[in-house]
């Protein structure tokens, strides 16, 4: 048999509606907790999937609900990979930058912008690539024991 | 989204009912307590308690929430933050701006010692 016999492919197809998010977030984060058990790392994860999928459905697809996103999970022993295609439009992930907001002042908080921040920061890889003519974001977060200790949750 | 609300001493107690703020319902969630603030509620606390998840554009929202407010000379409080929001709240740096406490009676002393100019009353 080919292939690693302990990765699973999971693909999931659906509409580009912002009304898909909670069901399709929730599912992955169920499929996800196959592997992991921390709650913590799976709000990570779950997070930085709606991140993603919320750019495409604003960005790429201009809030159009009738475009199609395909969602693949890869699921190895030590790693999720989270690869979302979109058809839309190329955007730029534009990086947000925080130097404004350390210095706690509430007026240069900005009201939206962090996902590339949250996606950087959860994720162990971040990256868009082109294929077949559609737009990829692969997103790749490490599960291992000194990964999740690193993550825990701090109370 | 369900928001429940009610009115205590001159401060609005908003509680999400549901289990997510996300890219789905934020924008409704920020018109709903913005416009509340438009119609003269400057003290506000908001209980969290029966959310599990919050997205950037839930932060965004609050966020809004926070400067509207804050235009308007009043205050705000968040109360019952699930500790993975907090552990959220503490990664993007806000915070830094947002007074959180664990309850609502925390809450309202939060609002009471900060103030909130109330619209045509006379202290």
């Amino acid at each position: 048999m080919e292939g690693n016999l302990k990765e699973k492919t999971i693909k999931i197809i659906f509409k580009s509606s912002l009304d898909y998010l909670p069901l399709i977030s929730q599912a992955s984060r169920t499929i996800c907790s196959s592997l992991v058990n921390d709650g913590w790392i799976l709000y990570q994860l779950e997070l930085c999937l709606v991140e993603a999928i919320s750019n495409i459905i604003i960005h790429a697809y201009k809030n159009k609900n009738n475009k199609e996103i395909e969602l693949v999970l890869i699921l190895n022993p030590n790693s999720i990979v989270f690869k979302l295609y979109d058809s839309g439009a190329k955007y730029s992930y534009q990086e947000k930058t925080v130097a404004a907001e350390e210095n706690q002042d509430i007026a240069s908080f900005s009201e939206s912008g962090r996902g590339l921040l949250i996606m950087k920061k959860f994720m162990d890889d971040v990256k868009t690539i082109e294929e077949d003519g559609k737009n990829v974001i692969i997103l790749k977060k490490l599960i291992n024991k000194k990964n999740e200790i690193d993550d825990s949750l701090e109370c | 989204m369900e928001l429940e609300t009610r009115k205590e001493n001159e401060i609005l107690y908003v509680k999400p009912l549901g289990k997510r703020i996300d890219a789905s319902n934020s924008t409704f969630f920020k018109g709903a307590l913005v416009d509340f603030i438009v119609q003269g509620e400057n003290r506000i606390i908001l209980n969290l308690g029966s959310v599990e998840f919050i997205d950037s554009s839930g932060l965004g929202s609050i966020i809004t929430i926070l400067k509207t407010i804050s235009t308007s000379k009043g205050s705000f409080a968040l109360c019952e933050v699930n500790p993975m929001i907090m552990n959220l709240f503490s990664v993007t740096r806000v915070d830094k701006v947002l007074s959180i406490t664990s309850d609502e009676i925390q809450a309202r002393k939060i609002i009471l010692q900060n103030g909130g100019e109330l619209e045509g009353k006379n202290h």
